[in-house]
C-alpha cells in the first residue's frame, strides 16, 4: 500500500486549511494526523500560521516593492541629474561672447608663428578610441582614424591644436587664453565649453556645441573673416570646398554618440528621440497616442542603456512603460512634465 | 512583543538611507492607503508620491516623531485629499466617511504594531510576486482556487503549488515566532 504520508505537505495542509478537500482526502490526513506527534506539530504550525495571517489589518496589498524601488530610483537619479546640470554661469557666457568678437586677422597671425616655434606632440587613433587631458587640464576623445596635434606646454596667448579626423573637446575655461582649432576647412575657437568636431580631411567639417558658445571661422584669401557663432544643440557646418561656415538651428542630438554614448536633447521633439534611440540602440519604440510625438524633451544622456532612457522618459512625462515584449511601447497621452 | 522602536530627529542623508525607508515601509503604506482608495494602483502613487516628496525635500526635513508616524500621516492626508477630489455619488461619499472615521482610530494602531506582526508583514512582502498575489487573493479576498486560477490565466495545481510553497516559506521565516504562535494557538481551544 502506498505510503501516504509522504502526500502530507504544506500544499496539502493548505487546501484542508481552506476547505479545497474532498471527503476522502480530509480522512486521509486525519489519519495523517493520528499517526505521530510530529504531524500534529505540523498541522498546529501551519494551522497558527494562517490565523495570524488572517488577523492582519489592513490586510497586505500584492505590490511589487522591489519594482517600485526601481522606480524611484530611475525618478530620484532624473532629479540628482537635473540638480548638476545647472545653467552656464551668466558671467561666463559674456565673456565668451565678448572674446568671440575678437578679429580673426590678428589671431590668424599669432597662430602661424606660434605654432612653427613649438615642436608638436602628434596623437593618432587608428582603429581604437582615445581619451587624452592636454596640457591645461582640457580633455579630448578622439574616435577612430583621428590625428591630433599639441604642443608640449600651450603658448602665452593662446591654446592652439591641428585636428584631422573627428574629436570631442571639453575646454577648461580661461578667459585669457582662448582654445583654438585648426583643421583643413577652418578655424574653431572657444574659451571654456564642450563640442564635437568632425574634421575628416577632404570632408565637410562639423562643428556640435554641447556646452558653452563656439565661434566657427574661415580665412579668406585677403585675410576676411567669416564667422559662426553656434551654441548647445547648433551645429556648425562648412561644405568642403567652401568658404562659408553656416549656422544650422538643430545640429542632430546624437552627433557625438561615439563618445560615451552621448545623447543630447534640447527641446526636441518626442517623435525624434525615439528615433534617435531606435537608431542607435537597434530597438523599436512605440507611442500608444502618436500625438505625444510632438511633445518637447530636454535631457542628455552619457553611457546610458536603453532601459534607462525610456525609463526617465516615462517618468518624466507620466507615462507608463512597458516593455515586457520586442517592441518598447510608451503609453501616455499628455505633454505635462514632472 | 516589542513596539517598533521610535527615532529622534531623523534626516535622510544618502540615497541608501532612503533606500532601506522605502523598502521597510512601501508595501505596510499601501496596504493602509488602500483601506482609504480601494484601488492598488492609486494606493501605490499616493505612497510614492509621499516618499518622492520626502526625498526631495530632505534637506529640509527633520522629523522628530517616529518615521512610521510621519509617513502613515502623510499618506491618510494625502487619501483624503484624494477622496476629497473624487467625485462619488452621495450614499457612497457617506459610506466613505465613516470608514474615514474608522481609519483615523486605527492610525494610531498601525503605527505602534507588534513585532510579530511586523515580521508577518515582511514575509508575506518577501514572496516572489505571482504567489503573493495568489496568496493575498486566497487568504484576503477569499477566493477559491478556481476562481484564482481563472483570474489569473492559471492552472489549479499552480495554484496549490504556489500556495504549499507560500505557507512553506512563512513556516520558515516565522521558525523563531513558533513557541508565541503555537501559544495564541492553544489558547484558542482552552475552552473547548
Amino acid at each position: 500500500m502506498k505510503d501516504k504520508k509522504q502526500d502530507i505537505d504544506e500544499k496539502q495542509l493548505a487546501r484542508f486549511l481552506i476547505g479545497e478537500c474532498t471527503t476522502e482526502e480530509i480522512s486521509a490526513i486525519n489519519t495523517w494526523i493520528k499517526a505521530s506527534e510530529s504531524n500534529q506539530h505540523l498541522l498546529d504550525q501551519v494551522e497558527s500560521i494562517w490565523l495570524e495571517t488572517g488577523k492582519l489589518k489592513p490586510a497586505p496589498v500584492p505590490v511589487d516593492t522591489k519594482q517600485a524601488w526601481q522606480k524611484m530610483s530611475t525618478k530620484i537619479d532624473g532629479e540628482t541629474a537635473k540638480e548638476q546640470t545647472k545653467v552656464i554661469p551668466f558671467k561666463r557666457i559674456i565673456t565668451s561672447i565678448a572674446a568671440a568678437i575678437i578679429l580673426a586677422i590678428g589671431v590668424f597671425q599669432l597662430f602661424n608663428d606660434r605654432f612653427k616655434s613649438i615642436t608638436p606632440i602628434e596623437l593618432a587613433s587608428n582603429d581604437q578610441l582615445i581619451n587624452k587631458e592636454l596640457p591645461d587640464g582640457s580633455n579630448i576623445a578622439l574616435n577612430l582614424n583621428t590625428t591630433i596635434s599639441y604642443p608640449k606646454r600651450f603658448g602665452k596667448e593662446q591654446r592652439s591644436v591641428k585636428l584631422e579626423g573627428e574629436a570631442f573637446f571639453e575646454i577648461e575655461s580661461n578667459p585669457d587664453k582662448p582654445f583654438i582649432i585648426q583643421t583643413q576647412q577652418g578655424y574653431i575657437q572657444v574659451l571654456g565649453t564642450s563640442f564635437n568636431v568632425n574634421a575628416h580631411p577632404d570632408k565637410d567639417l562639423t562643428v556640435d556645441v554641447a556646452t558653452g558658445i563656439v565661434k566657427v571661422f574661415t580665412i579668406s584669401t585677403n585675410k576676411d573673416t567669416i564667422a559662426v557663432t553656434v551654441k548647445a544643440g547648433n551645429r556648425a557646418l562648412i561644405k568642403y570646398g567652401n568658404l562659408t561656415p553656416e549656422f544650422i538651428d538643430e545640429g542632430d542630438s546624437d552627433a557625438y554618440f561615439w563618445n560615451n554614448k552621448s545623447l543630447v536633447f534640447k527641446e526636441t521633439k518626442l517623435k525624434t528621440v525615439l528615433e534617435v534611440l531606435e537608431r542607435r540602440y537597434k530597438v523599436q519604440i512605440e507611442l500608444s497616442n502618436p500625438n505625444v510625438g510632438s511633445c518637447k524633451y530636454t535631457g542628455q544622456f552619457s553611457n546610458a542603456d536603453i532601459d534607462s532612457i525610456l525609463s526617465l522618459i516615462a517618468t518624466t512625462f507620466n507615462f507608463s512603460l512597458d516593455d515586457s515584449s520586442t517592441t518598447y511601447k510608451l503609453i501616455g497621452n499628455g505633454c505635462f512634465q514632472n | 512583543m516589542e513596539a517598533t522602536t521610535q527615532n529622534n530627529s531623523f534626516k535622510i542623508t544618502s540615497k541608501q538611507v532612503f533606500e532601506d525607508l522605502f523598502n521597510e515601509h512601501y508595501s505596510n503604506l499601501c496596504a493602509y492607503a488602500n483601506q482609504f482608495l480601494k484601488e492598488l494602483e492609486a494606493s501605490e502613487e499616493v505612497v510614492q508620491e509621499v516618499l518622492f516628496k520626502l526625498w526631495t525635500n530632505r534637506e529640509t526635513t527633520e522629523i522628530t516623531t517616529s518615521i512610521k508616524s510621519y509617513l502613515f500621516r502623510a499618506v491618510r492626508n494625502s487619501c483624503l485629499n484624494v477622496i476629497k477630489h473624487i467625485n462619488i455619488r452621495e450614499e457612497y461619499k457617506e459610506h466613505r466617511d465613516r470608514e474615514i472615521h474608522l481609519e483615523e482610530q486605527n492610525l494610531e494602531e498601525q503605527i505602534l504594531v507588534s513585532e510579530l506582526e511586523q515580521k508577518i508583514r515582511e514575509a508575506i512582502d518577501q514572496l516572489p510576486q505571482e504567489r503573493k498575489k495568489i496568496f493575498i487573493m486566497s487568504r484576503y479576498d477569499g477566493l477559491k482556487y478556481r476562481e484564482i486560477a481563472e483570474k489569473l490565466n492559471i492552472s489549479v495545481k499552480t495554484v496549490e503549488n504556489q500556495m504549499g510553497s507560500a505557507l512553506k516559506y512563512l513556516r520558515t521565516e516565522l521558525a523563531d515566532y513558533m513557541p508565541w504562535l503555537l501559544l495564541f494557538f492553544s489558547q484558542l481551544f482552552k475552552d473547548y
